[in-house]
């Protein structure tokens, strides 16, 4: 699905120097030890964004933002040729993402889906406690989430966004053309792209130094939080996804990927390869900077957030108290430790978790059927956790239903 | 020569015509047509340069080449300028009549002149319309809406606004019951006035725009457009209190096609406060004591100090020959001829507005200094292009105020060109600049649509150095304002 482009962006120059990597991408000695060639071929990504969602983003910076909307959701609910005129830009997108790959199996998706809705809070918390830490931790992929500042601010919202952008993708049929799921991953997409632009129009971005914001490895990575990165969180808690599933989640979240704008070429296929990317990540990476600990810190002291009054903040506390040590279990001492993540005598709720997981998947096995009963309770535990988080206010992609007068901040997923 | 004009005439053509012809000898400031009169003839220049004046404004040169009463000729009207010979000149005069006969008697010949004719009109009405689609873009006001959504103007700007004007209105309803001394409502409405401005920088810069634009992904407002939408928000809600202030109104409204024009240039100048109601005068006040107005003021002492020192340092013979760019009727040549004393200057003023071309003309004979004088009516920037010849010699010092910072920088370079051209050997080019460290500038973009082209040292260094002045560059920082005096020589030839 990737498109060559002559430009690395719209908002750089034709004709400027572009590195192969960022400056900050050199002399990766240890990570090279580790996975040899793997280096070399990963660090071009780092310098290349999303070319076909970059330039619809640019037309769509050129008109007024009432059309703008207008023609984006018409060929998003009726497709491209129901918008009249469109510009070349918007058709070359739409085509990109109408084009269905030869691998693709929808019942695959739909299956791997129910397998990712069936994990319920436990998702919810791995999701939280390990993938968006991982991500968070690196550098140069926290970068664009902290520039403005905002982003760091109301972070339980956009963990909220989060969940829903997985709720809709994992549903049954998420993925397929006007499906909820298809939408929210089409605009998350555009809001990336915008984030680009917005970045690299400022003057104190430097490229050649980070990279280009929301770069391609940043997005490969992000992927698989959702899909190999997830599965081996909730093993690390006791809870094994059964063999055949493991693939039908991994094959909903390469199709995710690809319409996310993840190029192919580095987009995760198999289990194996998006633990082997996300290690890659790690391997090459700068330790956590105070970027990474002050957007893992509003990630994990959410709940405090929300709590209004003196009772729920104790318990509020006590929620953090818990999501720290569950964490500190997940991602490992050192990233804790770099993670600035204080010490809680909740880490040893951990093997408690993993034996009364590891009795569920006995029970699984033996009851076959309990998997929809347990479907049914995992989407609704994720629906509750949506409502609760987005409280009426729309998610930030749902851009059609926010209204004047809105107060609340929609911000940016996943 | 004549073919540069009368371009579908042959030789023989030609030769015909001059056959018809009178050759005649004219002397410096002889008037060759009398506005109002009937010229009765058609002149085609030879030699020598021939200056077209209205109201004592020199709106034209002719060259050699050049064809002067062709339109008289077609129309069968009264000359609409008086026709001056700027020094000696020759010229071939072809009656009417004689040209009639010619042209009848020759229908192939009358043919291809009244063609060469039309072409040329259709060239100056080519122009005329450029000039005229410019003045169109300069005039109009930017459109005021769709840079932002309502929803994401951030509450801290809203209500920042709303108390300024509310403090206003206390103000204004204290004066009005006589209830606060002029004194003290003018502290108040300048401290307003400069939190609008605070207010309006802070919501502009770039971590507050990204900020506003991170709410809202999907509207796709790039930083520019939302940097557009704050100003806007802040203008549309300033408005009335804004446009009490009699310059800048002025200034908003371009009654002379841009910003700074002639009248705002004096108002500004003058810095006598006017405006609207018993708000206006303070608003005006206000304004008039901002760091631009007062870099404005600054800049002409400074140009006329300039002059001065270097007419006064003159050792060659003859007067000091002064040029303006673009400065209007020269108020800082009066000030510079006053200083130095009589004969030490002659002056030469070229800018593309008549009426104040006209004022300084007026002020120049008031003051005695008419005969050393010259007010010529073109658009500076057209100078350096094809066609536009003007008859200038040589001269000590060419210098423009404020106006290189309108100019894009190949305009500029080119002007400094054109400038470059017309200097004495070691003569100098003086100019002022706006610095990027004006505190106003986001107040003259955003409340003003006050557009300039602000450059620091190394830009303006860098913008000299492409043209043929190259390295000859001096910049002075003027203390306590954010202007530079630019100083460009042309070295003598090795």
């Amino acid at each position: 699905m990737s498109i060559d482009s002559p430009r690395l962006h719209p908002d750089i120059p034709e004709g400027a120097a572009v590195p192969r990597v960022p400056t900050w991408y050199v002399d990766r000695t240890a990570a090279r030890e580790r996975f040899g060639d793997a280096v070399d071929s990963f660090g071009p990504f780092l310098m290349r964004g999303d070319p076909p969602a970059d330039e619809l983003v640019a037309v769509l910076n050129e008109l007024r933002p009432a059309q703008a909307n207008r023609m984006l959701q018409q060929a998003l609910d009726e497709g491209i040729a129901s918008v009249r005129r469109p510009p070349r830009a918007f058709v070359q997108f739409f085509r990109q993402i109408d084009e269905i790959p030869l691998w693709l199996d929808w019942d695959k998706l739909d299956r791997g889906g129910r397998a990712v809705l069936r994990t319920g809070p436990l998702g919810a918390v791995v999701l939280a406690c390990y993938s968006l830490p991982l991500s968070y931790a690196s550098p140069d992929g926290s970068k664009p989430l902290t520039a403005s500042g905002r982003l760091v601010q109301r972070a339980s919202r956009r963990l909220t966004e989060t969940a829903r952008f997985l709720v809709e993708t994992c549903r049954p049929g998420g993925l397929r053309r006007g499906a909820e799921g298809f939408k929210i991953t089409i605009r998350v997409r555009l809001m990336h792209a915008q984030v680009r632009r917005l970045l690299l129009q400022r003057k104190s971005w430097p490229y050649e130094r980070w990279g280009i914001p929301v770069n391609q490895a940043y997005m490969a990575g992000t992927n698989v939080l959702f899909s190999s990165v997830l599965i081996e969180g909730l093993s690390k808690l006791g809870y094994e996804v059964p063999q055949a599933e493991r693939d039908d989640i991994v094959q909903l979240w390469r199709y995710g990927g690809l319409l996310s704008g993840v190029d192919s070429t580095i987009c995760a296929a198999t289990e194996a390869e998006g633990l082997r990317l996300i290690r890659i990540i790690h391997a090459v990476m700068d330790p956590p900077d105070d970027d990474s600990r002050a957007l893992v810190k509003a990630l994990m002291e959410a709940p405090l957030e929300l709590a209004k009054n003196p009772a729920q903040k104790a318990v509020a506390q006590r929620l953090v108290d818990l999501l720290y040590g569950l964490s500190r279990h997940l991602v490992g001492e050192d990233l804790a430790n770099a993670l600035a993540y204080p010490r809680t005598s909740w880490r040893h709720i951990a093997p408690v978790l993993r034996g009364m997981n590891m009795m569920m998947n006995s029970f699984q096995r033996r009851v076959p059927e309990s998997r929809d009963t347990l479907y049914r309770f995992g989407l609704e535990a994720w629906e509750r956790v949506i409502e609760n988080g987005l409280a009426g206010i729309p998610a930030a992609f749902d851009f059609r239903k926010a209204t004047v007068g809105d107060q609340g901040g929609p911000t940016h997923a996943p | 020569m004549l073919r540069d004009k009368l371009s579908f005439l042959g030789d023989q053509d030609i030769e015909l015509l001059l056959r018809s012809s009178q050759r005649r000898h004219v002397v410096r400031g002889e008037t060759i047509v009398r506005e109002g009169q009937s010229p009765e003839a058609i002149f085609l220049v030879q030699e020598g340069f021939i200056s077209v004046r209205a109201g004592g404004v020199t709106v034209g040169y002719f060259g050699a080449g050049q064809i002067l009463g062709e339109i008289s000729f077609l129309e069968r009207r009264s000359a609409s300028a008086t026709v001056v010979a700027e020094g000696d000149a020759i010229l071939n005069r072809i009656d009417n009549a004689d040209l009639e006969a010619l042209l009848s008697a020759h229908p192939d010949l009358a043919a291809r002149f009244y063609r060469s004719l039309a072409v040329n009109l259709s060239r100056r009405v080519r122009a005329l319309s450029g000039s005229l689609t410019k003045l169109r873009g300069q005039r109009s006001h930017k459109a005021r809406y769709g840079q932002l959504s309502a929803r994401h103007v951030p509450s801290s700007l809203i209500d920042g606004l709303t108390s300024v004007l509310r403090e206003v209105q206390r103000v204004e309803e204290s004066l009005a019951a006589r209830r606060m001394a002029p004194d003290a409502a003018a502290r108040v409405v300048a401290s307003s006035c400069d939190r609008v401005v605070t207010l309006l920088e802070e919501h502009t810069t770039e971590k507050a725009l990204l900020a506003i634009s991170v709410d809202d992904l999907l509207t796709f407002r790039d930083i520019s457009r939302l940097r557009e939408g704050v100003g806007s928000f802040v203008f549309r809600i300033c408005f009335a209190l804004l446009m009490s202030s009699a310059t800048i109104a002025r200034l908003y409204d371009k009654p002379g096609g841009v910003a700074e024009d002639d009248g705002t240039r004096r108002a500004i100048a003058d810095a006598d406060a006017e405006g609207d109601g018993l708000i206006g005068p303070l608003v005006d006040r206000w304004f008039l004591d901002r760091a631009v107005c007062r870099a404005r003021r600054d800049s002409r002492k400074a140009m006329v100090a300039e002059i001065v020192r270097r007419a006064t340092e003159h050792a060659g013979p003859g007067s000091f020959l002064v040029t303006s760019i673009g400065s209007g009727g020269g108020d800082e040549l009066l000030d510079a001829m006053d200083e130095a004393g009589e004969g030490v200057l002659a002056a030469t003023c070229i800018d593309p507005d008549p009426d104040a071309l006209r004022r300084g003309n007026h002020l120049a004979s008031e003051a005695g200094h008419a005969s050393a004088m010259t007010f010529l009516c073109a658009e500076p920037l057209s100078l350096s292009g094809s066609g536009s010849e003007i008859f200038l010699g040589p001269q000590h010092m060419v210098y423009a105020l404020c106006f290189f910072d309108y100019l894009s920088d190949d305009d500029a370079v080119a002007l400094l060109d054109w400038i470059w051209g017309h200097l004495a050997p070691s003569g100098t080019a003086v100019w002022t600049a706006l610095g990027p460290d004006l505190t106003d500038l986001p107040m003259m973009e955003h409340l003003l649509e006050w557009a300039v082209v602000p450059r620091d040292a190394p830009a303006i260094r860098a913008l000299v150095s492409r043209s043929r002045f190259g390295r000859a560059v001096e910049v002075q920082p003027l203390e306590g304002s954010s202007l530079h005096m630019v100083t460009c020589t042309r070295e003598s030839a090795p």
